[in-house]
């Protein structure tokens, strides 16, 4: 009998015609645009959907969007997500936040150019002065931000206004074998933070870093831009270049992504991540684990495997993605050689792929869907051109996608 | 009781999930796919798959609660969170859709169901925001039909943003009916039945489809 019940319930739920008591259009969609700007379900009198409802009437959407991005949790939840998901290897926003994280809120908040993120000499913190009194921020220097994640995990605490607590410090700094606190001698925004260092410099190759800048700045996932046809004299010793004695799965399949990835993995051949630190062997009184160049021993591990395969000897880096196959996918502007981690996310960053990324980040955070960027180029394009030609300002970007009929789906 | 009313809200809350997604599922595809998708192509060759609707992830269905109820997150809200946050959606798929992120997000909405209540019980009715129809002095059964509706109204504002429907409302009122049935004569006199009753409703919206997608 309650089967019974439920079904006809159900089928008269399906096939009724007036089910939903709509609002009116415009409140409506202030409403949506809040609610994606902010990832947060708002009441239908929310204090900001009345001045958002007065920019739509009059034709004005960026402006709506610019007064949505005042609710706090477009900083605290919508960008501060997005750079989670970037930070680490398992491309989780079920973490705690971190300090990649905090410079990417910083730089969005600032309005300052998103190149930064790949090459600027900064970091993001709590101003303690902000903090709301009774909630403890753990701000040792040592302890706190460059041996552990707490300074951060401590500002996860519902009394914080993220967005508003984070402050810029100019100078990024690291650690020496002696725990002093030194100037890092190769800045590269959140490339060189701790979280991103700690999830892909620690052990292995330092392949990971490179494979995992290109996946999450420029959107390209390894298999994507491998290419077999590229240049193989700069595989490192530790890659078998006769993989169960067949050279020709080696130059099918192995290759591809080394060529690749080998030729940048240079830029990071003097940092390491051991225990809860970063190493850089740039800075006096490292700890072990680099020869006498200050090169890390992982870059040329394992040196029997083919003995005949690259030595790694400084931290310069060439572009082997400049093959037809890549060309056109990455479009690099500027320098494509060059030295250390900084110059590597200059290369980075001055690419059109970049752009694009971020568009395609962006619309994926406030536009709830996996935007395909090799299906969406027209548009991607002409939203990677508006924030190039805006200054590369993460703000402006979000205003203009979280607007558009595609992402409002109307 | 405790285990009683708990059981009742995972019904309730599993009916209204159902109820949402087909009721919206049929309202707002056949309005919208036919338009929308086939002008994105035509105007800005954008191929984005149409996704009418996406899950809140963790973290957004707890910010989204608290903005919902206007209940800022407590200790035993945060409690709630990290007890159920692994199994909470971890993205914006629907397949994400669980038996446990179901019954984690029921839970996280009694938690601030019933802090929104003790926050509003305690307070003079005329600044009430959502129950300022209930007189929480009195049992359940003197409560008016329309008092509860005017309950289930402001509930249905702050939660989902719109009025409800009428096959909402109907639901609704015969979950009502569902609850007060049961009630021993001893319970039908207690005052606490009122809070249990509306604690049942707010649940069971707060958790339902329409406040944990966007």
């Amino acid at each position: 009998m309650r089967k019974f019940l439920s079904a006809i319930i159900f089928s008269q739920l399906c096939f009724s015609t007036a089910f939903t008591q709509k609002l009116d259009p415009m409140t409506s969609q202030a409403k949506k645009i809040l609610e994606r700007v902010s990832s947060t379900k708002v009441p239908a009198d929310h204090a900001l959907l009345a001045p958002m409802i007065i920019k739509l009437n009059s034709g004005d959407r960026e402006g709506a969007a610019e007064i949505a991005m005042t609710h706090p949790n477009f900083l605290n939840t919508t960008v501060k997500l997005m750079a989670l998901q970037m930070s680490t290897r398992e491309e989780t926003f079920r973490q705690d936040l971190n300090d990649f994280a905090a410079s990417f809120i910083g730089v969005a908040r600032d309005q300052r150019d998103a190149r930064e993120l790949l090459q600027g000499n900064f970091y993001y913190r709590a101003d303690i002065a902000k903090v709301p009194a009774g909630v403890t921020v753990r701000v040792d220097m040592v302890r706190d931000l460059l041996q552990s994640n707490n300074h951060y995990r401590d500002l996860e605490n519902p009394a914080v206004d993220i967005g508003t607590v984070l402050m810029r410090v100019e100078g990024q700094s690291l650690l020496d074998g002696t725990d002093a606190v030194v100037p890092n001698p190769d800045p590269a925004g959140v490339l060189t933070s701790r979280t991103f260092m700690g999830a892909h410099a620690v052990d292995g190759t330092n392949r990971r870093p490179v494979e995992f800048t290109f996946r999450e700045f420029l959107c390209v996932p390894i298999e994507n831009w491998a290419d077999t046809k590229a240049s193989d004299i700069r595989i490192g010793r530790d890659i078998d270049r006769f993989p169960g004695g067949d050279h020709a799965k080696f130059l099918t399949t192995c290759k591809g992504c080394h060529t690749q990835m080998d030729s940048f993995r240079g830029a990071f051949a003097k940092w390491d991540f051991q225990g809860n630190r970063i190493i850089n062997s740039g800075v006096a009184n490292r700890t072990g684990g680099f020869d006498g160049s200050g090169i890390s021993n992982k870059l040329n591990k394992n040196g029997s495997v083919f003995s005949s395969g690259f030595i790694t000897k400084d931290d310069s880096f060439i572009n082997n993605s400049r093959m037809p196959a890549n060309e056109e996918l990455f479009s690099w502007r500027g320098p494509v050689n060059g030295n250390g981690v900084k110059n590597f996310g200059v290369m980075i960053a001055n690419s059109k792929r970049f752009s694009q990324c971020m568009v395609k980040r962006v619309y994926d955070a406030v536009c709830r869907t996996q935007l395909s960027v090799k299906d969406n180029m027209h548009f991607i394009r002409q939203y990677a051109e508006k924030f190039e030609q805006g200054g590369y300002k993460l703000k402006q970007l979000f205003k203009e996608v979280a607007v558009t009929e595609q992402c409002l789906g109307q | 009781m405790k285990f009683k009313i708990n059981f009742k809200i995972l019904t309730f809350t599993l009916i209204a999930l159902a109820m949402t997604l087909v009721y919206q599922n049929c309202s707002r595809l056949s309005s919208s796919q036919s338009s929308s998708q086939s002008s994105w192509v035509e105007e800005s060759e954008v191929n984005v798959t149409s996704v009418p609707y996406a899950l809140l992830s963790s973290e957004q269905v707890l910010r989204s609660m608290a903005s919902v109820t206007d209940t800022p997150v407590n200790g035993t809200i945060t409690n709630e969170y990290n007890r159920g946050q692994s199994v909470l959606a971890g993205g914006f798929d629907l397949k994400m859709v669980t038996s446990p992120m179901l019954m984690a997000t029921t839970n996280l909405a009694s938690t601030f169901c019933n802090e929104t209540l003790n926050k509003e019980i305690a307070r003079p009715v005329d600044q009430r925001k959502l129950f300022r129809n209930i007189d929480f002095t009195k049992s359940a059964f003197v409560l008016t039909d329309a008092n509860y509706q005017s309950t289930l109204q402001f509930l249905s504002s702050a939660f989902w943003g719109r009025a409800l429907s009428e096959n909402e409302l109907e639901i609704l009122l015969s979950a009502k009916g569902e609850f007060m049935t049961p009630l021993t004569d001893a319970e039908q006199k207690q005052t606490a039945s009122s809070k249990n009753l509306m604690l049942y409703t707010c649940t069971a919206m707060l958790s339902s489809f329409d406040s944990i997608s966007f």
